[in-house]
């Protein structure tokens, strides 16, 4: 069987790797009572100049907080909202505990900021010796990911419409639409990056959607002029080994550095 | 993404910033709505000021694509930055597009 390590990210060695949750307000009772459930140390920044190992940041998602969370002393971020960290999945945890990085935002969060640049350069400032054609194909593949995470997963909105300039306009319609429906706007993406071995960085994706058939979806290659449906096929050309969990809400994309 | 048009006579010059992708918004919208206005003329996507591009920004390049080409124009993609460029060669874009570096 193959050895499993996990080299870490700076600032996140530590001996005890129970996550904690570093948060600027005062908490909540029910933050509190939540973070109690899942085995998480709740700590307030203005007691703790030090965060402790393995702290993920919480707090509003902005650009500023994003790209605090994602580099040492902090494991990552977690967006906030009054529901606390009801819905953020246990993956995130899991990650951090394993020596990993980790983002949970909601949909809208996704959307206006740009995720993709701060997880990228995220990733290159964590996690060494990625070569630069690695690090093209993570974005590459993130990508299409993230955009997979929130059209297709989030907010559940159709490929087919974005063959033709008017179907594109009705796909803004309908994307303005189901972003502006709480309950779609405030589901969440996941993203969690990990080294497997010395040679392997995995960046897993995750929404709240209807999940899918990845094989399935994997045998329908888009054809050379397609407008849409090439995304996984992308992501398969560009990644090691690429595979689904969670019913296909996750999708787990490994990378030889 | 941001974009400037820039009308030179024979062709047409479009400049792209930013990411090109799922949350390209009615900026390519309008983008469209300009080209439509030019016939027979070749149209140059400058693309070295786009950081991104996605699956779904491509195929909003496929979009253009089909609709400058019935107006007689044609489409070229010059300068694309190397991740892009490899997301175009991942595609096989340059099948379709002519693509300039």
């Amino acid at each position: 069987m193959a050895t499993v390590t996990s080299s870490k990210p700076p600032g996140c060695h530590a001996a005890d790797r129970r996550p904690s949750l570093m948060v600027d307000a005062p908490p909540s009772d029910d933050l509190a009572a939540q973070c109690h459930a899942l085995g998480i140390e709740l700590c307030e920044s203005r007691n703790c100049l030090v965060p402790p190992p393995a702290s993920i940041l919480g707090g509003a998602g902005t650009t500023e907080s994003v790209r605090t969370g994602l580099a040492p002393p902090y494991c990552g971020f977690m967006e906030l909202g009054a529901e606390g960290v009801l819905g953020v999945g246990l993956r995130c945890f899991e990650t951090v505990r394993g020596g990993g990085m980790t983002l949970s935002l909601q949909t809208a969060t996704v959307y206006r900021l740009e995720t993709l640049e701060l997880v990228a350069q995220a990733i290159r400032a964590n996690f060494g010796g990625i070569s630069q054609d690695t690090a093209d194909l993570m974005e590459i593949s993130l990508a299409e990911a993230l955009s997979n995470a929130v059209i297709h997963g989030n907010l559940g909105i159709p490929n087919h419409l974005r063959t033709t300039t008017e179907g594109f306009v009705q796909f803004q319609k309908i994307m303005h639409a189901r972003m502006a429906d709480p309950a779609l706007a405030g589901r969440r993406v996941e993203i969690n990056v990990q080294t497997r071995g010395p040679d392997f960085i995995c960046v897993g994706v995750s929404d709240q959607g209807g999940g899918f058939d990845l094989n399935e979806k994997l045998a329908h290659t888009a054809t050379a002029t397609a407008k849409n449906g090439r995304g996984l096929s992308l992501i398969r050309k560009a990644t090691h080994s690429l595979h689904g969990e969670d019913g296909g809400r996750t999708l787990v994309m490994a990378f030889r550095r | 993404m941001q974009f400037r048009v820039k009308d030179e006579g024979t062709g047409v010059h479009v400049s792209l910033e930013g990411q090109l992708n799922f949350a390209a918004n009615e900026d390519f919208q309008s983008l469209l709505a300009q080209l439509s206005g030019f016939k027979n003329r070749k149209v140059t996507f400058e693309m070295s000021g786009l950081s991104h591009i996605d699956s779904v920004g491509l195929g909003l390049l496929y979009i253009a694509r089909e609709d400058l080409a019935e107006g007689g124009s044609s489409i070229s993609l010059v300068n694309p930055r190397d991740n892009v460029f490899r997301m175009l060669e991942l595609t096989e874009a340059h099948k379709t597009f002519e693509i300039k570096r």
